[in-house]
């Protein structure tokens, strides 16, 4: 469907050559598309780890029941930061890196629209990080007592009597939040208005339509969560009363502002995602995507639905029923679309040509443990089950399916896509196969056992728990060592692709369609100077 | 729409800029900046100047990063295509200032129509009546609020009403001024726009006096001083950018700058104060008035 | 790997993701028909 033929040849007399300084310097200024794509998944992948680093010493308290290795305080720290470092420092950034790198090469544009912006994007990710983080350094020379111990969700009215790390953690989110808008707005503008001449938007690639619609939604979302936790600032700094029941205001305000934000969050790691995994999926099956305009209207019914469930987080908090039944169904509509797009993937590949190749595995995996996610989130949308699951371990796993399965996992399919098209090397093929079984049995192993420890009644965010609750922890911290192992693999096997290894064609797939396979691998610094012309 | 602006292929390249250090150095004043708030708020010491010195970077960019786009303007390095992207990019930057004013409306409409009613009728597990002397009705601020006076609806906020629906007039003036090559009354148009924003800020600075020293009303007056301040206090800031960009773009039609074909930064601004216009109506119905 | 295949195995792999494909389905259905039968205590 979105198959682009072109008149005009991709790279004929285009190489002005790179203009850029040398060393650091090319980095700190540069306003090229593909040097920014290549900074936000390099800070991505080190984020990646950062997040990792601090799961795994939480899962190693949790190794058995008693306090061993670390004072609740610090654990509640690392819970909390451990996810807003991988949401917002790895998955989006990721994300961004994708959209910055693919989409000018895939719709035919000579750059983003807006490229020092673009700069500016990324430079705002480092200081936030910092931000985030700083806190836990601070403690060790005895000024606060570390980073945000809420949890990511930053709930009043604890975060209003938290410490010193809940002002530096609203600040990252701020400056998270300017960094996600500028890029949005690029991607929006790219998207609308550098389109090679020709490609209607029904002929736009599908990654682009996905990221069209993530953009969309941050756009809606982010400035809520920013005046949320302005909200937050002034409540706890210049005596508001927004979250404090005495002045008239309500705690449960601020959840209502936080997952207006929060729910459409979750789609915003995802639909990049979706995006991209019918490219994947019709290039390793060598047929057409199967379905686009339903996909496309499936990203737009689910990108809608998004920003009207939101209460369903927070079922157990006492709202009236008519507003729980409301919730939970709309919750549960998302589903349709939801299904639309399982069912598209599924088709592109039925008596498809299929061959396994890396990023196929990746592919395939995704959509066997999404779907674990989505049918356990039909589970948790139904208020009566909810109540019963809320703030247990079932949550956890549940959303490590959607965001580790659904989000990482596709973000690796993405690299081992595109990395030889960008670097022009083939990446280890076997190295890649064991990173992909290793991932998928040892990520299973550690969250499948938190469902059952989330059905058994094991609370989440506690660092001790009962005696019974003993084995599937051992099990599940075992199991999230060697998942976190494997990833070295995986930053080895870039690390090799990116200094050599066997030369890429073009075209790198045999089944791969569209405008960024006919330039060369890699393409030149500066590419569709000339716009290619859609037929 | 999007589809007639794909099919004719551009006749120039996309202005691509060169490198520039002026966004990094930007995020480098905004962490300064943030830091030396975090600070200041806990009581260290070095926070306000850690401020200044990011409000400094921040300052220093601005100037720089807008000159140098004013220089490329200027030198004709942006054409329709290039134009088109700015407007698409204002849009949407717009729209993100919309969903950022929709949070604060967001929490008026809770604690107007939800917590502060609840809290009125809110009974113990003894069956009895928690706060037996507070009624729940707005203005309100809360059960163990402070006592205030509310803002009336009909002296000053009338007033900046009227100033802010003209100002929104004379700047519309100005453009049509500018389509048409008429320089004095497009001067003369945002002369008067700059203005009024100056005297509706005025006017509001003399409320924020008289609400805190005369009527008791004050940020921390329950949910109806929280929401007063934070809703009227950012759309004064945003006057306030609004003023600065109207100010540089008067300069910039002083010294002859734009064309009634060419005039991005005009409109841009333009729609901006708009913007702000619109959500002073807003404010003015759901804050003061009702 | 980036294989590029002749059309004979080309064939045979449709014919193969075919036949997988209403495995599965045929197991998924299986196991969807057997939890039935499972009364919970």
């Amino acid at each position: 469907m979105s198959v682009a033929t072109t008149t005009v040849p991709g790279h004929a007399g285009e190489h002005h050559g790179e203009h850029h300084p040398a060393g650091i310097l090319r980095w700190l200024t540069t306003t090229n598309h593909k040097d920014i794509g290549t900074m936000y998944l390099t800070f991505a992948l080190t984020m990646f780890f950062v997040g990792g680093a601090m799961i795994l010493a939480v899962r190693a308290e949790l190794w058995q029941p008693g306090l061993q290795l670390m004072k609740p305080e610090f654990f509640n720290q690392l819970i909390g930061i451990h996810a807003l470092v991988m949401i917002f420092a790895a998955l989006m950034p990721a994300a961004t890196g994708f959209a910055n790198w693919q989409i000018p090469l895939m719709i035919g544009a000579p750059d983003m629209a807006l490229p020092r912006v673009n700069n500016w994007g990324f430079w705002l990710l480092p200081p936030a990080a910092i931000l985030l983080t700083l806190p836990f350094t601070l403690a060790l020379f005895g000024i606060g007592d570390g980073a945000l111990a809420t949890g990511w969700t930053f709930y009043a009215p604890l975060s209003v009597q938290g410490g010193l790390g809940v002002d530096f953690a609203i600040f990252a989110v701020h400056i998270l939040g300017v960094s996600s808008i500028l890029g949005s707005i690029n991607i929006i503008v790219t998207i609308f208005n550098m389109r090679a001449p020709g490609m209607t938007m029904m002929k736009l690639p599908l990654f682009a339509w996905g990221w069209l619609i993530t953009a969309f939604l941050l756009i809606a979302t982010i400035p809520v969560l920013a005046g949320a936790v302005t909200m937050l600032l002034t409540d706890r700094h210049f005596g508001t009363h927004f979250f404090d029941a005495a002045g008239g205001g309500d705690p449960i305000l601020f959840q209502h502002l936080f997952w207006f934000f929060g729910h459409p969050e979750v789609y915003i790691l995802l639909l990049p995602v979706w995006g991209l995994m019918p490219h994947v999926l019709a290039t390793f099956s060598r047929k057409p995507i199967y379905g686009y305009k339903a996909q496309v209207y499936g990203f737009i019914g689910i990108g809608v639905l998004s920003v009207i469930v939101w209460a369903h987080h927070f079922f157990t908090v006492g709202m009236p029923v008519p507003a729980l039944i409301y919730f939970m169904f709309s919750t549960m509509a998302i589903s349709l679309p939801l299904a639309v797009l399982f069912f598209c993937w599924i088709a592109t590949m039925w008596k498809g040509a299929m061959s396994f190749e890396t990023p196929m595995l990746f592919a395939t995996g995704f959509i066997v443990l999404f779907g674990i996610a989505g049918l356990t989130g039909l589970v948790l949308a139904d208020v009566a089950a909810d109540a019963q699951y809320h703030h247990s371990y079932f949550v956890v796993a549940h959303f490590h399916y959607a965001l580790f399965a659904g989000g990482i996992m596709g973000v690796m399919t993405g690299v081992y896509y595109w990395l030889p098209k960008w670097t022009g090397h083939m990446y280890d093929e076997k190295l890649g196969k064991w990173h992909f079984w290793l991932t998928v049995v040892s990520f299973n192993l550690t969250f499948i056992p938190q469902f059952f420890l989330g059905l058994a009644g094991m609370p989440r965010r506690i660092p001790d728990y009962a005696l019974q609750f003993t084995e599937f922890n051992m099990i599940s911290t075992v199991a999230a060592f060697i998942l976190g192992l494997s990833q070295l693999l995986f930053a080895y096997n870039i690390w090799k692709c990116v200094k050599g290894g066997p030369k890429a064609s073009d075209k790198v797939w045999e089944g791969a369609e569209g405008l960024e396979w006919q330039l060369p691998s890699p393409p030149p610094y500066h590419s569709w100077e000339t716009q290619p012309v859609v037929k | 729409m999007t589809e007639s602006m794909a099919a004719q292929p551009h006749s120039h390249h996309y202005h691509v800029p060169q490198p520039s250090l002026y966004p990094f150095i930007l995020s480098g004043g905004m962490f300064t900046l943030a830091l030396g708030f975090i600070l200041k708020m806990n009581g260290f010491a070095p926070g306000p100047w850690v401020m200044l010195g990011g409000v400094g970077i921040i300052l220093y960019v601005l100037f720089g990063w807008f000159g140098k786009v004013i220089g490329e303007s200027q030198a004709g390095a942006y054409r329709d295509w290039e134009d088109k992207s700015f407007r698409y990019g204002m849009v949407w930057f717009i729209a993100s200032e919309v969903a950022f004013f929709a949070a604060f409306f967001g929490a008026l409409f809770y604690v107007r129509t939800i917590s502060v009613p609840e809290l009125g009728n809110m009974v113990s597990a003894h069956g009895t009546t928690l706060w037996p002397d507070f009624t729940g009705a707005w203005p309100s601020a809360g059960p163990k609020g402070a006592q205030f006076t509310p803002m009336g609806a009909w002296g000053i906020p009338a007033l900046n009403t009227a100033l802010l629906l003209s100002s929104g007039v004379t700047v519309t003036w100005a453009h049509w001024a500018l389509l048409k090559n008429k320089r004095t009354q497009l001067n003369l148009g945002l002369a008067a726009t700059v203005l009024l924003g100056a005297t509706f800020l005025g006017f509001q600075a003399y409320e924020y006096y008289h609400a805190y020293h005369e009527l008791g009303l004050t940020l921390g007056a329950g949910a109806y001083g929280a929401t007063f301040y934070m809703l009227t206090g950012f759309h004064g800031f945003h006057v306030t950018l609004g003023a600065i960009m109207l100010t540089v773009i008067l300069g910039r039609t002083l010294k002859g700058h734009f064309t009634p074909e060419r005039h991005f930064a005009f409109e841009g601004v333009a729609w901006y104060w708009h913007f702000v216009d619109v959500v002073w109506l807003l404010l003015f119905v759901l804050v003061y008035w009702l | 790997m980036n294989a590029n295949f002749t059309e004979a195995e080309l064939a045979q792999r449709r014919t193969a993701s075919r036949r997988m494909a209403w495995l599965i389905g045929a197991v998924v259905l299986a196991i969807y028909i057997i939890g039935f039968f499972f009364k919970r205590g």
